[in-house]
């Protein structure tokens, strides 16, 4: 028998808590949140919608409204978030974590490589190793143990920290952006009309800045081995 | 109540686990001197904001293990050394990026040293936490409930967390000054 679904009023909070597995979870127009067959959703005394697969379930998929806060949490296998979504937080020990549409986005992945195709408001991304890939976001705040990172548009600021791994960031200027790596190039875009005030660092490599320098936005870039390089598109 | 229960053998109160992100590659590049300035930095700051009664357990490399009899203790306590570590780091240039993670629960005493699930379950969730930030367990939460909203903090889910070698999943939050 099919689970009951969960209706309620207003873009529910959905939490999912998988093993492994893969997790799709699609926004759509709808008011209920219903799940495949073999998983439970219950709805919690604090009113956040609970789906827990069954043990040793492959794959869950999970409909629920738009705009609906998700935060899942899973050992290994890929997160897929469709649709537009309100709060997103995932995370997974092993696993990759795609994002197409958030308010805003908490993602967490000890292995495994992180993308976000739109994310509106803050970007938060913590990752030992993988590669990170966000074509745009509101802000980003971006931890990488090993790997690469490349976000395509920041609206505001933005704060990226790689331990080791090449950073390439394109800004909007319109916020601070500070980006550090121990090890890995860093090369930061500026919008043409913009004359970032630029502070760059590196004690092994070369700092150029190829654009002109003013006061529109701050550009804090550091690597302790590597290139770095600030330019306008 | 918010306080520790000690006896001879357990303890219950907080174990926080503190981590320098990017230890090993920073003293490739930068070498043993300068890698031993940052693990200074880490422990005199650490040393500076810890309250009566709470202690450092042991030194774990690039690493602290700490405990503190209360929970809301630890939490505000962990906050002000990562607010030290920002400031150390902007004055120093040296990239302190420390991560830390708080557990609630029962500790047993092996020498001056702590073991068991509960510690084991602080150190998975420091694995979760990343630079500048404070990650802590719903158990944490709940043991400093009464006195969180005078520590002025805010508290987001990160969600259920399957930490490597823990059977169930633990609820994490991100803790941050309002």
């Amino acid at each position: 028998m099919p689970p009951e679904p969960v209706t309620g009023t207003g873009p529910p909070h959905v939490r999912v808590t998988a093993r492994s597995g893969s997790v799709t979870v699609i926004g759509e127009a709808r008011d209920d949140v219903v799940a495949s067959d073999h998983a439970d959703v219950v709805e919690g005394p604090d009113g956040v919608v609970e789906v827990v697969p069954h043990r040793g379930s492959r794959s869950v998929t999970v409909q629920c409204p738009e705009g609906a806060a998700v935060t899942i949490g899973t050992r290994s296998g890929r997160l897929h978030l469709r649709g537009p979504l309100g709060a997103v937080h995932a995370n997974t020990a092993s696993g990759t974590i795609e994002v197409d549409n958030a308010a805003s986005a908490d993602l967490r992945a000890l292995s495994g490589s992180i993308t976000v195709e739109r994310c509106a408001g803050p970007c938060r991304i913590k990752t030992k190793s993988g590669a990170t890939h966000v074509r745009s976001a509101g802000s980003v705040d971006i931890t990488m143990g090993s790997g690469t990172v490349s976000v395509e548009s920041v609206d505001t600021s933005a704060r990226v920290r790689a331990v080791s791994g090449s950073v390439t960031l394109a800004a909007e200027g319109r916020g601070p952006i500070e980006v550090e790596t121990m090890s890995g190039s860093i090369v930061v875009t500026v919008p043409e009309w913009c004359r970032p005030n630029v502070r760059a660092k590196t004690l092994s490599g070369r700092a150029r800045v190829e654009c002109p320098e003013g006061d529109d936005c701050s550009v804090v870039a550091r690597t302790l081995s590597g290139r770095i390089t600030v330019r306008s598109r | 109540m918010n306080t520790a229960v000690v006896n001879a053998k357990v303890l219950t109160g907080a174990v926080a686990f503190t981590d320098i992100c990017g230890f090993t590659e920073f003293t490739a590049v930068r070498g043993d001197d300068d890698a031993l300035r940052l693990l200074s930095a880490q422990d005199r700051l650490v040393r500076g904001c810890l309250p009566d009664g709470a202690r450092v357990v042991k030194d774990l490399g690039d690493g602290l293990l700490l405990w503190f009899p209360q929970a809301a203790g630890a939490l505000a306590t962990t906050l002000v050394m990562q607010e030290a570590f920002q400031a150390e780091a902007e004055a120093t240039e040296l990239p302190l990026w420390v991560r830390i993670g708080l557990h609630w629960g029962t500790q047993t005493r092996r020498g001056n040293d702590l073991i068991g699930h509960d510690v084991n379950i602080a150190a998975r969730v420091a694995d979760v936490a990343g630079p500048a930030e404070v990650v802590v367990t719903d158990r944490l939460l709940e043991q400093a409930g009464p006195l969180a909203p005078a520590l002025h903090v805010d508290v987001e889910e990160l969600g259920p967390v399957v930490m490597k070698g823990l059977p169930d999943p633990v609820r994490l939050f991100r803790v941050t000054r309002a």
